[in-house]
């Protein structure tokens, strides 16, 4: 047979098969497969495959994309994870609801990894771009924030982020928003919180990416408002060793008099916090003053069994405490059934990161936009958000945005190292209010 | 039939993919001295190199003692009773002059005798024993080619192969050097010599291979090869 | 100006940029190679030691000693497997630097991918370290009782090793002179893999005491090694006294430095690299011999432009 015979035979019979195929199918299939490698102590794979099967006949059936831009390495190596995880079972749950009310639409989700970097945020929001995602839940810090400012715009993107407290972020009208109060409210609180515990000098360390230089500026500013005086210590937290970094701190501390009036503000991440505290705790002068910190302070990282017990003792003993973004009371029904099913479902509590909390309450409002636009597309999930998250009430509280798109009510846990139950954790002893910029301590910090 | 310690059987060798010399057939006898003499780039030293295993060989063979060693490395062949002593970076500059000697006697494991040996040789070398604790880098260039044989002899070699000993060195010197090597011939070393310095080593040596280009084009017992016009027209110019 | 922490910061990092540095001294000044994975070599000793102190509970000198055979051996596998191969296929210097590259790059991703699923990427070896005493307004710790002694003996042996021992000789032979050393007998390949199992050994001890000290990510060597590179290249990447001096001036010049620099200038201390990026720079174009011997601008020249033997 020739070649030109062959090649018609071929044809038909692809035909032929497209048609039985067609005839043959009970209806159209549609199938999403999602794997997510979860991190933590003996790290798992969870292959959830989603057969979702209609006939012809049935209404539009409809899936609707939200992106993770959540890192899982680099300084978000411990965190990120956590967040990640809370993330996702926020959006099984719209699923699960959706299911049961017999809606025809469903959620589906994308990870991607932005390694804690400005440069892995934007490669991050180009990989979802290419899939057509439209709303994306992260990416999580000020400098990833920052980074991916401008594509979101550009390419209809909307971002909600879980972590992002940065002043650098801080941008009217744009695609980025931001579930946690900004550090514009966390800085005065801190620099509130410190005076009202005698403190009238202030040594800052804060690592040099915009959320610790931002905060940093902030709490100077409003502590120097109220009467105090400040040395910022701004280091380079990429470097392997920061012991120059201490020893700066450590003679500040000196000249300052190291007495009940002088102390210590550390801004830190994972790794560069670790160096920090293992070279101030050895440090005679630096263990003698009092330590404060910010959110990014209340991490498992810096407590047993991820640390050293060493560091935990020495937090304990300078009456560490930071302010963190509040979560609801453990009485809210609400917090109470989400801490179940996470801890049910990840083997490990959402306690262990604050921001785990907002990583859910941000995906549920992101799944909820969607589902309200009825449209996938950015520009209206953008108009969306302040609307939706105004009348969202979760996990974390009411999400009333504030014109910058962040969370406009700054209320703050006050949490301290202690051990509860033989275990190392950052319990909640305080709350502050922004709004009446007052203090409430539960016990002694 | 003579006595022959080393030979070479159509060799062909050099560096990388370029060859440089070209079926050598050549033979030294024990005890004696034989030269190798040609112009630059005749291919002498590359020829000597190879019968250490410095090179790469393309073809032919190399018979050391009745054993083929073409393709046995360098350690190895020093290990069998070769000795080299290089034209240029021939001692370690960075290890004392007494260090250099032990090195020399490296491949050896007999200690006592190591001991009595490094007496002699630096009897035989008297500026050596000054130097003992020097840097050999800081020695001048006919202390260091003393040095360099010095080394050479602690290997107790049967078959010491020398580069050119006497190049860039004071005439005075040379002397030296020569008579150096008339007293390591005569403790029973056969001595294979390159030389620049046509005359003088021919005169010197028992037996003479003229290299050119990569290939020998005469040979013969030293004084003969002076005798030649033909050879003294072609390769010291007529006087 | 309490100059007390600076100084003990500057004995502390200038120890262990010293064990680091000699690894780096003797693998350069017998292979020839500019070896780029010898950053990897400090990232494996600090892992090793991490995981078995945390993991296996054991205590920091068993650990230690682990680390020191984990590196030598990762320094050999990368002679033999990587370096040997292509050397006998005649690779110029400059062909071995990118190869060192690939394979620190190699290493360091793996490692990366490991301690990504064991949520290790950073860690720090939970040894007991405690204040044991006060110098000036600078706390002496136990980890100065690791580090300190640790770096003597090391160089002691080495020293020893180095002027007393035959293959310690034959080591220094090779380092002078290869060619020449083969002619003398030396199986020059068995000593390179002695010679690379000491330099990967001491190396791997500098980053276990890195992961007691501080805390190590899988970046932890390939941070370092521009300290590395500065310590060896004073001493003209080949003097063993010279690389000890370099390693101290680095530790020093970092602390000292910058603490002169932001006392008196308001320099930050951010910019504490740029000591030992300047202090390669001014030792290439002033003295490019470091403080001992070898031309290293020179011999690069030569072996980038010519084809080498």
């Amino acid at each position: 047979m020739s070649s030109k015979a062959w090649g018609v035979v071929s044809i038909v019979l692809f035909i032929i098969g497209i048609l039985l195929g067609y005839v043959a199918a009970p209806g159209k299939v549609s199938v999403s497969t999602t794997t997510v490698t979860v991190g933590g102590a003996g790290a798992q794979t969870i292959t959830k495959t989603v057969t979702v099967t209609g006939t012809a006949a049935a209404p539009e059936q409809k899936e609707y994309v939200i992106g993770l831009a959540i890192a899982v390495t680099g300084g978000y190596a411990v965190d990120g994870p956590r967040r990640r995880n809370a993330a996702i079972l926020a959006i099984e749950e719209i699923n699960a609801m959706l299911e049961e009310a017999g809606s025809p639409v469903r959620l589906k989700y994308i990870h991607e990894d932005t390694k804690t970097s400005a440069e892995g945020a934007i490669a991050a929001y180009e990989k979802l771009a290419s899939a057509g995602v439209q709303m994306v839940v992260g990416p999580l810090a000020t400098s990833e924030c920052k980074a991916i400012l401008d594509y979101a715009k550009s390419h209809h993107m909307t971002a909600i982020s879980p972590s992002s407290t940065g002043t650098a972020a801080m941008v009217k009208n744009d695609y980025c928003f931001r579930v946690p109060s900004p550090d514009k409210y966390q800085g005065p609180a801190l620099a509130k919180i410190i005076w009202d515990q005698g403190i009238k000098k202030l040594v800052i360390m804060a690592r040099s990416d915009d959320y610790g230089k931002g905060l940093a500026d902030l709490i100077e500013e409003n502590f120097k408002k109220l009467g105090g005086q400040v040395v910022k210590i701004i280091y380079d937290y990429t470097q392997p060793d920061l012991s120059a970094d201490v020893e700066r701190a450590s003679s500040a501390v000196a000249n300052f008099g190291a007495d009940a009036e002088t102390g210590v503000v550390i801004i830190a991440f994972d790794d560069d916090g670790i160096k920090i505290l293992e070279a101030a705790r050895l440090d005679p002068t630096l263990s003698k003053v009092r330590w404060f910190g910010p959110d990014s302070m209340k991490r498992a990282t810096f407590l047993p069994p991820k640390a050293k017990e060493d560091i935990a003792k020495f937090l304990q003993s300078v009456h560490f405490m930071a302010t963190t973004p509040a979560v609801g009371s453990k009485d809210n029904p609400l917090v109470k059934e989400f801490i179940e099913k996470y801890t049910k479902k990840f083997g490990e509590s959402p306690e262990a990161s604050t921001y785990a909390f907002y990583a859910y309450d941000a995906a549920w409002i992101a799944g909820l936009t969607v589902l309200v636009a009825h449209k996938y597309d950015g520009r209206v999930f953008q108009k969306l958000v302040p609307h939706i998250a105004k009348h969202f009430y979760g996990v974390t509280g009411w999400k009333l945005l504030d014109e910058y798109g962040d969370a406009a009510v700054p209320i703050y846990d006050i949490v301290a190292p202690r051990v509860v139950d033989g275990k190392w954790t950052f319990k909640t002893i305080g709350k502050y209010d922004g709004t009446t910029k007052a203090t409430t301590f539960y016990e002694q910090p | 039939m003579a006595d022959y310690i080393i030979e070479s059987k159509e060799l062909t060798a050099g560096y990388g993919k370029a060859v440089i010399i070209q079926d050598v057939n050549f033979q030294a006898e024990r005890g004696k001295v034989t030269a190798i003499v040609g112009p630059n780039g005749s291919g002498k030293s590359t020829f000597l190199k190879t019968l250490f295993g410095l090179t790469r060989v393309f073809n032919g063979s190399v018979v050391f003692d009745g054993e083929d060693i073409t393709k046995l490395p360098p350690e190895v062949r020093a290990r069998k009773g070769l000795g080299f002593v290089f034209q240029v970076n021939n001692v370690f500059p960075n290890l004392t002059v007494r260090e250099n000697l032990e090195m020399g006697a490296y491949a050896r494991t007999d200690k006592e005798q190591i001991r009595k040996d490094m007496g002699e040789i630096l009897d035989i070398f008297p500026i050596l024993r000054e130097r003992q604790k020097q840097k050999a880098g800081s020695l001048s260039g006919g202390e260091r080619q003393m040095l360099a044989m010095a080394m050479a002899l602690m290997g107790r070699p049967k078959l010491l192969l020398l580069d050119e000993p006497a190049a860039a060195l004071a005439p005075k010197v040379v002397t030296q050097i020569f008579m150096k090597i008339r007293d390591i011939v005569n403790s029973g070393v056969t001595v294979i010599l390159v030389e620049q310095h046509a005359k003088r080593a021919l005169s010197f040596c028992d037996m003479g291979y003229v290299f050119s280009s990569g290939r020998i084009v005469m040979k013969g017992p030293g004084k003969d090869l002076l005798a030649d016009e033909k050879f003294v027209e072609a390769f010291l110019g007529k006087r | 100006m309490d100059l007390s922490i600076p100084l003990i910061n500057s004995l502390t990092l200038g120890s262990l940029y010293t064990l680091m540095a000699l690894g780096l001294t003797m693998s350069f000044s017998v292979t020839k190679i500019a070896n780029f994975a010898h950053a990897e070599l400090v990232t494996i000793g600090g892992y090793v030691t991490a995981l078995l102190v945390n993991w296996m509970g054991y205590g920091l000198g068993e650990s230690l000693i682990a680390a020191f055979f984990a590196s030598a051996l990762l320094a050999v596998a990368m002679d033999e497997g990587v370096f040997k191969p292509m050397i006998k296929r005649g690779s110029k210097p400059l062909f071995l630097l990118v190869a060192s590259i690939g394979i620190g790059l190699v290493v360091r991703y793996l490692l990366f991918i490991y301690a990504d699923l064991n949520a290790v990427i950073t860690v720090q070896a939970k040894t007991n370290v405690q204040l044991i005493g006060r110098f000036g307004r600078a706390g002496i710790t136990t980890i100065h009782l690791w580090v300190f002694p640790i770096t003597i003996v090391s160089v002691v042996l080495l020293h020893l090793m180095f002027h007393y021992t035959k293959p310690g000789k034959a080591l220094r032979a090779m380092a002078d002179n290869e060619d020449l050393a083969r002619v003398s007998g030396v199986k020059i390949y068995t000593l390179r893999r002695l010679m690379w199992f000491i330099a990967g050994g001491i190396t791997g001890v500098a980053g276990g005491l890195w992961s007691a000290y501080s805390v190590i990510t899988p970046e932890i060597g390939w941070y370092a090694l521009l300290r590395i590179f500065a310590a060896s290249i004073l001493g003209g990447l080949v003097s063993f006294w010279g690389t000890i001096a370099g390693g101290l001036i680095v530790g020093f010049a970092e602390n000292f430095g910058i603490t002169f620099m932001n006392t008196y200038f308001n320099v930050s201390t951010a910019y504490r690299p740029l000591i030992s990026f300047v202090i390669i720079v001014i030792v290439l174009l002033l003295k490019p011999t470091g403080f001992a011997g070898f031309d290293i601008v020179g011999w690069l020249k030569e072996k980038v432009k010519g084809g080498g033997e």
